[in-house]
Protein backbone atom coordinates (compact mmCIF):
# COMPACT_ATOMS: atom_id res chain seq x y z
CA UNK A 1 0.00 0.00 0.00
CA UNK A 2 1.23 3.44 -0.57
CA UNK A 3 1.17 5.96 1.92
CA UNK A 4 -0.72 7.93 0.84
CA UNK A 5 -3.31 5.14 0.83
CA UNK A 6 -2.87 4.48 4.02
CA UNK A 7 -3.11 7.87 4.89
CA UNK A 8 -6.60 8.02 3.69
CA UNK A 9 -7.86 5.18 5.04
CA UNK A 10 -6.76 6.22 8.46
CA UNK A 11 -8.75 9.56 7.81
CA UNK A 12 -11.82 7.27 6.84
CA UNK A 13 -11.76 5.65 9.87
CA UNK A 14 -11.49 8.37 11.89
CA UNK A 15 -14.27 9.84 10.04
CA UNK A 16 -16.16 6.60 10.44
CA UNK A 17 -15.13 6.52 14.67
CA UNK A 18 -16.59 10.24 14.46
CA UNK A 19 -19.69 8.75 13.26
CA UNK A 20 -19.98 6.20 15.58
CA UNK A 21 -19.83 9.37 18.41
CA UNK A 22 -22.63 11.10 16.87
CA UNK A 23 -24.91 8.08 16.44
CA UNK A 24 -24.01 7.48 20.04
CA UNK A 25 -25.48 10.71 21.05
CA UNK A 26 -28.83 10.53 19.21
CA UNK A 27 -31.04 9.20 21.42
CA UNK A 28 -32.51 5.70 20.54
CA UNK A 29 -36.46 5.66 19.96
CA UNK A 30 -36.97 2.37 18.99
CA UNK A 31 -36.14 -0.07 22.29
CA UNK A 32 -35.27 -3.22 20.13
CA UNK A 33 -32.04 -4.80 20.76
CA UNK A 34 -29.30 -4.20 17.87
CA UNK A 35 -31.51 -1.00 16.68
CA UNK A 36 -28.55 0.94 14.96
CA UNK A 37 -28.79 3.58 12.61
CA UNK A 38 -25.81 2.69 11.01
CA UNK A 39 -24.36 6.28 10.26
CA UNK A 40 -21.10 5.34 9.92
CA UNK A 41 -21.50 2.69 7.49
CA UNK A 42 -21.63 5.39 5.17
CA UNK A 43 -17.39 5.26 5.40
CA UNK A 44 -17.53 1.30 5.31
CA UNK A 45 -19.80 1.72 2.07
CA UNK A 46 -17.41 4.53 0.81
CA UNK A 47 -14.29 2.54 1.24
CA UNK A 48 -15.81 -0.87 0.19
CA UNK A 49 -17.12 1.24 -3.32
CA UNK A 50 -14.00 3.20 -4.00
CA UNK A 51 -11.60 0.45 -2.60
CA UNK A 52 -12.08 -3.39 -1.70
CA UNK A 53 -13.73 -6.00 0.16
CA UNK A 54 -10.42 -6.21 2.47
CA UNK A 55 -10.11 -2.70 3.26
CA UNK A 56 -13.75 -1.88 3.71
CA UNK A 57 -13.44 -5.17 6.12
CA UNK A 58 -10.26 -3.84 8.03
CA UNK A 59 -11.87 -0.74 8.81
CA UNK A 60 -15.31 -2.13 10.17
CA UNK A 61 -13.36 -4.12 12.42
CA UNK A 62 -11.16 -1.50 13.70
CA UNK A 63 -14.00 1.15 13.47
CA UNK A 64 -16.20 -1.40 15.51
CA UNK A 65 -13.15 -2.10 18.26
CA UNK A 66 -11.62 1.04 19.32
CA UNK A 67 -15.40 2.57 19.04
CA UNK A 68 -16.03 0.18 21.50
CA UNK A 69 -13.58 1.08 23.70
CA UNK A 70 -13.83 4.56 23.56
CA UNK A 71 -17.68 4.88 23.60
CA UNK A 72 -19.54 1.87 24.26
CA UNK A 73 -17.99 -0.93 26.07
CA UNK A 74 -17.10 -4.61 25.73
CA UNK A 75 -19.90 -6.24 25.19
CA UNK A 76 -20.75 -3.76 22.06
CA UNK A 77 -17.48 -4.69 20.77
CA UNK A 78 -19.05 -8.60 20.24
CA UNK A 79 -22.60 -7.50 18.56
CA UNK A 80 -20.53 -5.11 16.56
CA UNK A 81 -17.86 -7.57 14.98
CA UNK A 82 -20.65 -10.27 14.46
CA UNK A 83 -22.94 -7.86 12.76
CA UNK A 84 -20.02 -6.19 10.59
CA UNK A 85 -18.55 -9.54 9.25
CA UNK A 86 -22.11 -9.94 8.62
CA UNK A 87 -23.00 -6.92 7.10
CA UNK A 88 -19.75 -6.61 5.03
CA UNK A 89 -19.27 -10.54 3.09
CA UNK A 90 -23.35 -9.92 2.18
CA UNK A 91 -22.61 -6.29 0.77
CA UNK A 92 -19.20 -7.75 -0.99
CA UNK A 93 -21.51 -10.37 -2.41
CA UNK A 94 -23.88 -8.13 -3.61
CA UNK A 95 -22.65 -5.72 -4.78
CA UNK A 96 -19.82 -8.12 -6.54
CA UNK A 97 -22.92 -9.21 -9.02
CA UNK A 98 -23.22 -5.14 -10.24
CA UNK A 99 -27.06 -6.57 -10.04
CA UNK A 100 -28.06 -3.74 -7.46
CA UNK A 101 -27.99 -0.14 -6.81
CA UNK A 102 -26.31 0.71 -3.50
CA UNK A 103 -29.22 1.09 -1.78
CA UNK A 104 -30.38 -2.48 -1.62
CA UNK A 105 -26.60 -2.99 -0.97
CA UNK A 106 -26.59 -1.11 1.92
CA UNK A 107 -30.24 -2.35 2.92
CA UNK A 108 -28.97 -5.87 2.94
CA UNK A 109 -25.52 -4.91 4.76
CA UNK A 110 -27.78 -3.53 7.32
CA UNK A 111 -30.22 -6.58 7.85
CA UNK A 112 -27.38 -9.03 7.77
CA UNK A 113 -25.77 -7.17 10.40
CA UNK A 114 -28.98 -7.24 12.57
CA UNK A 115 -29.01 -10.65 12.23
CA UNK A 116 -25.27 -10.66 12.92
CA UNK A 117 -25.97 -9.77 16.37
CA UNK A 118 -28.81 -11.35 17.11
CA UNK A 119 -26.86 -14.72 16.39
CA UNK A 120 -24.11 -13.01 18.47
CA UNK A 121 -26.68 -12.76 21.10
CA UNK A 122 -28.44 -16.31 20.88
CA UNK A 123 -24.52 -17.15 21.35
CA UNK A 124 -23.99 -15.10 24.74
CA UNK A 125 -27.56 -15.56 26.07
CA UNK A 126 -28.32 -19.40 24.76
CA UNK A 127 -32.19 -18.12 23.90
CA UNK A 128 -34.00 -19.10 20.95
CA UNK A 129 -36.40 -16.19 21.46
CA UNK A 130 -34.19 -13.21 20.97
CA UNK A 131 -35.00 -14.20 16.94
CA UNK A 132 -38.03 -12.72 17.67
CA UNK A 133 -36.83 -9.71 17.05
CA UNK A 134 -35.62 -10.48 13.99
CA UNK A 135 -38.82 -9.21 11.92
CA UNK A 136 -38.95 -5.56 13.53
CA UNK A 137 -35.05 -5.10 12.77
CA UNK A 138 -35.93 -6.33 9.20
CA UNK A 139 -38.13 -3.51 8.68
CA UNK A 140 -35.79 -0.85 10.58
CA UNK A 141 -32.49 -2.28 8.67
CA UNK A 142 -34.48 -1.86 5.17
CA UNK A 143 -35.38 2.19 6.60
CA UNK A 144 -31.82 2.86 7.55
CA UNK A 145 -29.91 0.71 5.14
CA UNK A 146 -31.74 2.43 2.13
CA UNK A 147 -31.50 5.67 3.46
CA UNK A 148 -27.78 5.22 4.63
CA UNK A 149 -26.90 3.47 1.18
CA UNK A 150 -28.31 6.56 -0.47
CA UNK A 151 -26.59 9.20 1.19
CA UNK A 152 -23.37 6.65 1.07
CA UNK A 153 -24.05 7.25 -2.92
CA UNK A 154 -24.19 11.00 -3.02
CA UNK A 155 -21.17 11.07 -0.31
CA UNK A 156 -19.08 8.66 -3.14
CA UNK A 157 -20.15 10.37 -5.80
CA UNK A 158 -19.26 13.60 -4.58
CA UNK A 159 -15.77 12.85 -3.32
CA UNK A 160 -15.01 10.42 -6.17
CA UNK A 161 -13.25 13.30 -8.10
CA UNK A 162 -11.78 15.22 -5.31
CA UNK A 163 -8.27 14.95 -5.15
CA UNK A 164 -8.02 14.66 -1.02
CA UNK A 165 -10.17 11.72 -1.14
CA UNK A 166 -9.81 10.04 -4.56
CA UNK A 167 -8.56 6.74 -4.90
CA UNK A 168 -7.68 6.80 -8.31
CA UNK A 169 -3.67 6.82 -7.81
CA UNK A 170 -4.30 3.69 -5.32
CA UNK B 1 -15.19 -0.49 -11.12
CA UNK B 2 -17.62 2.58 -12.42
CA UNK B 3 -19.50 4.32 -10.33
CA UNK B 4 -21.75 6.36 -12.33
CA UNK B 5 -24.89 3.99 -12.34
CA UNK B 6 -24.92 2.75 -8.69
CA UNK B 7 -27.46 5.24 -7.47
CA UNK B 8 -30.10 4.41 -10.33
CA UNK B 9 -32.61 1.66 -8.87
CA UNK B 10 -32.81 -1.53 -10.74
CA UNK B 11 -34.97 -4.68 -10.97
CA UNK B 12 -33.26 -6.34 -8.57
CA UNK B 13 -33.64 -3.95 -6.66
CA UNK B 14 -37.49 -4.17 -6.51
CA UNK B 15 -37.56 -7.89 -5.71
CA UNK B 16 -35.11 -7.83 -2.77
CA UNK B 17 -36.97 -4.87 -1.08
CA UNK B 18 -40.12 -6.54 -1.68
CA UNK B 19 -38.96 -9.96 -0.45
CA UNK B 20 -38.01 -8.29 2.80
CA UNK B 21 -40.97 -6.48 3.54
CA UNK B 22 -42.89 -9.39 2.57
CA UNK B 23 -40.90 -11.75 4.90
CA UNK B 24 -41.08 -9.13 7.70
CA UNK B 25 -44.74 -8.44 7.44
CA UNK B 26 -45.52 -12.28 7.32
CA UNK B 27 -43.17 -12.87 10.92
CA UNK B 28 -44.97 -9.50 12.39
CA UNK B 29 -48.11 -11.06 11.97
CA UNK B 30 -47.28 -14.46 13.60
CA UNK B 31 -45.87 -12.46 16.36
CA UNK B 32 -48.86 -10.34 16.49
CA UNK B 33 -51.28 -12.95 16.83
CA UNK B 34 -50.36 -14.87 20.21
CA UNK B 35 -52.51 -14.52 22.90
CA UNK B 36 -51.67 -13.40 26.48
CA UNK B 37 -49.07 -15.32 28.50
CA UNK B 38 -49.45 -16.95 32.01
CA UNK B 39 -46.13 -16.74 33.49
CA UNK B 40 -42.69 -15.01 32.93
CA UNK B 41 -39.52 -16.56 32.84
CA UNK B 42 -36.07 -14.49 33.98
CA UNK B 43 -33.38 -16.06 33.43
CA UNK B 44 -30.34 -14.18 34.56
CA UNK B 45 -26.65 -15.39 35.98
CA UNK B 46 -28.37 -16.01 38.79
CA UNK B 47 -30.32 -19.21 36.96
CA UNK B 48 -33.53 -19.44 36.07
CA UNK B 49 -36.56 -18.18 37.98
CA UNK B 50 -40.50 -18.48 36.96
CA UNK B 51 -43.54 -15.99 38.28
CA UNK B 52 -47.16 -15.92 37.37
CA UNK B 53 -48.23 -12.90 35.35
CA UNK B 54 -51.43 -12.60 37.49
CA UNK B 55 -50.06 -11.36 40.17
CA UNK B 56 -48.40 -7.96 41.14
CA UNK B 57 -45.01 -8.23 41.83
CA UNK B 58 -41.40 -6.81 42.28
CA UNK B 59 -38.62 -8.46 41.02
CA UNK B 60 -35.10 -7.30 41.67
CA UNK B 61 -32.03 -8.70 40.31
CA UNK B 62 -28.76 -7.12 41.74
CA UNK B 63 -25.79 -8.88 41.17
CA UNK B 64 -22.39 -6.87 41.79
CA UNK B 65 -20.82 -8.51 38.62
CA UNK B 66 -23.62 -8.39 35.93
CA UNK B 67 -25.45 -5.00 37.91
CA UNK B 68 -28.97 -4.23 38.95
CA UNK B 69 -32.18 -4.64 37.11
CA UNK B 70 -35.91 -4.20 38.80
CA UNK B 71 -38.85 -5.99 37.18
CA UNK B 72 -42.45 -4.82 37.95
CA UNK B 73 -45.42 -7.53 37.05
CA UNK B 74 -48.62 -5.09 37.47
CA UNK B 75 -51.85 -5.57 35.76
CA UNK B 76 -50.97 -8.48 33.17
CA UNK B 77 -48.17 -7.13 32.19
CA UNK B 78 -43.93 -7.12 32.93
CA UNK B 79 -41.66 -4.03 32.61
CA UNK B 80 -38.45 -3.25 33.18
CA UNK B 81 -38.80 -0.39 35.69
CA UNK B 82 -34.87 0.19 36.40
CA UNK B 83 -31.96 -0.93 35.20
CA UNK B 84 -28.03 0.18 35.42
CA UNK B 85 -26.97 -0.66 31.75
CA UNK B 86 -25.34 1.88 29.72
CA UNK B 87 -28.31 1.89 26.89
CA UNK B 88 -31.22 1.16 28.77
CA UNK B 89 -32.88 -0.08 26.16
CA UNK B 90 -35.05 -2.45 28.80
CA UNK B 91 -36.24 0.12 30.25
CA UNK B 92 -37.54 2.00 27.32
CA UNK B 93 -39.11 -1.16 26.02
CA UNK B 94 -42.99 -1.38 26.36
CA UNK B 95 -44.76 -3.46 28.74
CA UNK B 96 -45.00 -7.10 27.64
CA UNK B 97 -47.86 -9.81 28.06
CA UNK B 98 -48.09 -11.55 25.20
CA UNK B 99 -47.12 -15.53 24.82
CA UNK B 100 -43.23 -15.26 23.66
CA UNK B 101 -43.24 -11.28 24.06
CA UNK B 102 -39.76 -10.96 25.78
CA UNK B 103 -37.75 -7.69 27.75
CA UNK B 104 -34.21 -8.24 27.44
CA UNK B 105 -31.27 -6.18 29.10
CA UNK B 106 -28.18 -7.47 26.72
CA UNK B 107 -25.36 -5.84 28.98
CA UNK B 108 -26.45 -7.08 32.50
CA UNK B 109 -28.02 -10.89 30.79
CA UNK B 110 -31.35 -10.29 32.00
CA UNK B 111 -33.65 -12.08 30.17
CA UNK B 112 -37.35 -11.83 30.80
CA UNK B 113 -39.82 -13.39 28.39
CA UNK B 114 -43.30 -14.18 28.53
CA UNK B 115 -44.76 -18.16 28.43
CA UNK B 116 -48.03 -19.48 28.09
CA UNK B 117 -49.05 -22.81 29.97
CA UNK B 118 -49.56 -24.52 26.63
CA UNK B 119 -45.70 -25.69 26.53
CA UNK B 120 -46.87 -26.98 22.64
CA UNK B 121 -47.60 -22.96 21.95
CA UNK B 122 -44.22 -22.36 23.57
CA UNK B 123 -41.90 -25.06 22.44
CA UNK B 124 -42.26 -24.33 18.48
ZN1 LIG C 1 -30.76 -2.92 30.12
Amino acid sequence: MKTKTITRLGILLCLGLILSYVESLIPIMVAVPGFKIGLSNIVTMYVLYLYDNKKAFTIMVLKVVLSGFLFSGISAIIYGLAGGVFCIVVMSLLKKTNLFSIMTVSMTGAISHNFGQLVAAFIVMRNVQIFMYFPVLILTGTVTGLLIGFLSGIVIKRLENSSLFSSKDV
Amino acid sequence: MRSDDFLKWKKADLYIIAAMLCFAAIAVLLVKGRKTGDYIVVESTDGKQEYMLDEDREIIIDNTEHGYNKIIISDGYVRMEEADCPNQLCVKHKPVKLNGESIVCLPNKVYVTVVSKNKKETDN
